[in-house]
């Protein structure tokens, strides 16, 4: 068994730059865990790895599913030079951000000459197994002792799926503001696919729940993207605003709003097309035969 | 008498069932296990509509009305009742009393209006217990998706001294598991309640029937996936209730 800790204060750096530059609290999260796997297999001389599901269910193009493996465009790169990372160059970490090669090697991908040498293969489990997180849910109840989460995540209805990062909440509450659609659209979408939810309560779930502002790890959450010069004496004056609060934090957001998805309205931020602007009928449940 | 209630939740006409009020699937027609609890002899129905909270308002009419012409015990419905008018319709649709949770929660003289209109008798309180440490429970709203801040033990006295006739108390931590109800929950509210507590949540044996009536001084007891699944049936039940010390 491998266990792969990042340089908490590295990944933090990280996470505020993909936040100022991306709008996107997760890449780092992503990418140690897109590229490490292929890098530790490399490493022991392993040909296979299995991920979960595929990432065509959170929006990706669904033709990513027609194969069981994952393209390796991904996850190579023949040079460093070429990286961005948090939407920052590499070179640009070195020289402003005070970081080294063995900061940022984790998060790099994988040398293809390594990987057509070793003939490493990464397929997703989703490809071969239906991928169903309520299923998911009572198995773990019923042979596990799990728990549901006692309160629903922010910005959604459920209390039982992806519930062990904080960082979550801001991931959708960013997709929300970049692509219109917060995680009630996507967990609703799925359930609705999965046969767990009627479209017609979907659409309300999203109607009461999506682009719900997260608040309830906001006060952590901002002190971790806060790069303070005690702990980060170089990367700190890189920053218009070291301090992240959540004046800061919006601004950033109503510069990341595609002009296509959002008007502002009368001093507000609105959605020009939603999905629960169309007429639906709530009685439809009655046809409703559930995920079995 | 023990009061033994079959539990129907339900979205629009299907029953369904999750498991701490989450990953909700479909069981089948409630009808169809509406007929099936009266044909084994249930003392009352509880319908629970999932969804009109959601939707804002009660929507099962027309269910209660197919059920009332041939279930002949007491039919409580509930879910999105938030005015009189809502109560008006679901008793002129046949149900014998009304079970409120969000509604009252958001606006307490509801339980009031309800009780001057139509008498305690038809109104049940719904109260979603979440535990939240040792001997304390959060009531919660909306499918146990919605905190409140509100003290359990604190809002059943208050919706006793309000009107209410009944208490509907489920435990979210038990719901649907099997693993018994939450003694301490029932015992502490049926304690101090002058009006009946009908507990719910967590039952899957003969024991856990007779420890809620033993221990936990319920009044009646609330059966949905358990009685579902056939895991229970009510000649078991019954038993159970038999060899409780208060019998029957």
């Amino acid at each position: 068994m491998s266990l792969f800790t990042p340089n908490g204060r590295v990944h933090r750096l990280l996470t505020r730059l993909a936040v100022e530059n991306l709008l996107h609290p997760f890449q780092p999260f992503i990418l140690g865990q897109k590229n490490l796997a292929p890098k530790i297999a490399a490493q022991n001389d392993i040909q296979l790895i299995f991920y979960g599901e595929n990432e065509a269910e959170y929006g990706n193009p669904v033709s990513d599913m027609s194969d069981a493996k994952r393209s390796w465009e991904y996850f190579t790169s023949s040079k460093d030079e070429e990286m961005f990372l948090g939407g920052t160059s590499v070179a640009e970490l070195y020289d402003s951000f005070g970081l080294k090669k063995v900061d940022i090697d984790p998060y790099l991908p994988t040398n293809p000459d390594i990987i057509e040498k070793t003939g490493i293969e990464v397929h997703y489990l989703g490809y071969y197994l239906k991928w169903h997180p309520q299923s998911a849910y009572y198995f773990a109840m019923e042979n596990g002792g799990f728990q549901a989460s006692p309160e629903r995540t922010a910005g959604t209805y459920s209390k039982y799926n992806s519930i062990d990062d904080k960082i979550d909440d801001y991931h959708y509450y960013t997709t929300f503001i970049k692509f219109g659609i917060g995680r009630t659209t996507y967990d609703a979408a799925q359930e609705i696919r999965s046969g767990d939810l009627t479209l017609e309560e979907g659409i309300a779930l999203a109607k009461k729940y999506d682009g719900e502002y997260p608040d309830r790890f906001e006060k952590e959450i901002f002190e971790y993207l806060s790069i303070n010069k005690h702990e980060f004496p170089v990367a700190s004056k890189q920053f218009e605003s070291p301090t992240m609060d959540k004046n800061y934090f919006m601004a950033l957001c109503d510069q990341f709003r595609s002009p296509h998805l959002w008007a502002h309205v009368g001093g507000q931020w609105k959605l020009r097309h939603q999905v629960w602007d169309q007429v639906y009928d709530e009685s439809a449940s009655s046809e409703w035969s559930g995920n079995r | 008498m023990t009061r033994i209630i079959g539990r129907l939740d339900v979205k629009g006409r299907r029953l369904i069932k999750g498991i701490q009020y989450e990953g909700v699937r479909v069981i089948g027609d409630a009808l169809d296990y509406a007929r099936k609890y009266y044909a084994a002899g249930i003392d009352e129905l509880v319908y629970i509509d999932a969804v009109a909270s959601l939707y804002g308002r009660p929507s099962m009419s027309q269910l209660l009305k197919d059920t009332v012409e041939e279930v002949f015990v007491p039919v409580t419905a509930g879910g999105g009742v938030n005015t009189v008018d809502d109560v008006r319709l679901l008793l002129s649709s046949g149900a014998d009393k009304v079970a409120i949770n969000t509604g009252a929660i958001r606006n307490p003289s509801l339980i009031s209006e309800i009780a001057d209109r139509f008498g305690s008798q038809c109104v049940v309180i719904s109260i979603q217990a979440k535990q939240t440490a040792t001997d304390k429970w959060e009531a919660y709203v909306e499918c146990g998706r919605e905190k409140t801040g509100i003290d359990v033990i604190e809002w059943a006295k208050e919706v006793e001294k309000l009107g209410a006739g009944e208490i509907l108390l489920t435990a979210i931590d038990k719901d649907g598991t099997y693993r018994g109800g939450d003694i301490p929950l029932v015992q502490q509210v049926a304690g101090f309640a002058n009006i009946p507590v009908i507990a719910s949540g967590g039952i899957g044996s003969v024991e856990d029937v007779s420890d809620l009536i033993d221990s936990g001084y319920a009044d009646a007891l609330a059966i949905g996936k358990a009685l579902h699944f056939e895991r229970l049936d009510m000649a078991s039940i019954r038993q159970a209730v038999k060899n409780t010390k208060r019998g029957e």
